[in-house]
């Protein structure tokens, strides 16, 4: 009896030590595949447009212009219309820019007495609301990214500069009209399309000056 | 004797660099995994496996990390793994031939580094590059620009031993 106890004993004592000493490199990849966390789709923080359209109860979901339940695989489409629409938001918004710049060319002119130009400068600023207003429309409807930190960085400057000229843009519009009808005087609606034009520069060039 | 040992969060770090016509970036892995198997009487990796969620990269702006997740397909994804059985030294020179899994797809992969050792820690220092298009990851870009191919990857992982 005392012999079979030491025999299980040794048997099982040295299996244990061998098996101590041989870790394979699954065990390394089971051990990795443990801890792997849950996947979370959407990012705590949202903007409100993004949370009211896009969170799990937003708008979007209610009315199912976007899938109701989270997958990987609805999520990634969501990310890929994001990237369309933000392609669209740089293209456009690069084409706001060029009508901007052309105001700022025709605008003076137009001070200066030139008042054959009155219809170019009304088309342009046609042409520059349609595609202004279409990258904000894209910027402020698109699906949130799958991060958002709090910490304050260049997009989010971006960002807070785009608040600036989209009044910027809005007082120009209403500035226009009362100063074609004479209701105040056009130094004021020259005020706010350079104030408007100062911050979609500085918004631009805020892409390219990271911190 | 050999022992399983995992590489200490708060002191190791894992990071990429990338570079676009507007700027160059640098992201550093927030939490990552590294457990390795060591042998305690060669004081040597024999064996060595890293896996780093996509998501946890933090290049300093939420925007261009979600870029990345969005670039890497990270949903289908999740997980950058490399993985080596057959690790060798040549002095201090740790050489890993494995396997790196990345974008989904596995290939033949080796990463070299170098090894310190004291006494109660082992670090290992490196760095390589990783050309994205191998891997079926079309290069991002930004204001219709992309960036280059080459993903430069370094690493500093520090074990208790």
């Amino acid at each position: 009896m005392k012999l079979t106890i030491l025999f299980v004993t040794l048997f099982f004592g040295l299996g244990v030590t061998s098996n101590a000493q041989e870790i394979s490199l699954d065990d390394l990849l089971f051990d990795i595949k443990a801890e792997e966390e849950e996947p979370v789709y959407l990012p705590k923080k949202m903007l409100f447009s993004q949370r009211m359209l896009w969170g799990e109860k937003g708008l979007y979901r209610g009315i199912g212009l976007a899938p109701k339940v989270l997958t990987a695989e609805t999520r990634e489409k969501e990310l890929r219309a994001r990237r369309t629409m933000f392609k669209i938001h740089q293209a456009t918004g690069l084409l706001a820019a060029a009508g901007m710049i052309t105001q700022a060319i025709l605008g003076p002119k137009l001070y200066n007495g030139n008042f054959g130009i009155r219809n170019a400068h009304k088309r342009v600023a046609l042409g520059t609301n349609i595609v202004y207003g279409t990258a904000a429309l894209l910027s402020f409807t698109s699906p949130p990214p799958m991060v958002n930190r709090k910490k304050f960085d260049n997009i989010k400057l971006h960002k807070l500069l785009s608040i600036v000229h989209l009044s910027g843009m809005v007082a120009t519009n209403v500035l226009a009209n009362q100063a074609s009808e004479g209701k105040v005087n056009k130094k004021w609606h020259r005020a706010a399309a350079v104030t408007t034009f100062g911050a979609y520069v500085a918004a631009i060039a805020s892409i390219k000056f990271e911190f | 004797m050999k022992k399983k040992v995992s590489a200490i969060m708060e002191l190791s770090t894992f990071m990429y660099g990338m570079h676009h016509p507007l700027h160059s970036f640098e992201s550093t892995a927030k939490e990552f995994k590294c457990i390795a198997v060591y042998n305690e009487d060669s004081k040597q990796l024999e064996i060595v496996a890293v896996s780093v969620p996509v998501k946890n990269f933090d290049s300093g702006n939420s925007n261009r990390d979600s870029h990345v997740i969005e670039t890497l397909d990270a949903l289908k994804y999740p997980n950058i793994t490399f993985s080596a059985q057959d690790v060798s030294y040549e002095g201090n020179k740790v050489s890993a031939k494995g396997k790196l899994i990345f974008h989904g797809e596995s290939k033949p992969f080796t990463i070299t580094g170098e090894q310190t050792l004291n006494m109660k820690s082992l670090s290992i220092i490196g760095n390589f590059d990783v050309n994205m298009t191998e891997f079926g990851v079309k290069p991002p870009s930004l204001m219709g620009m992309s960036t280059d191919e080459e993903i430069k990857v370094s690493f500093d992982f520090k074990f208790e031993i």
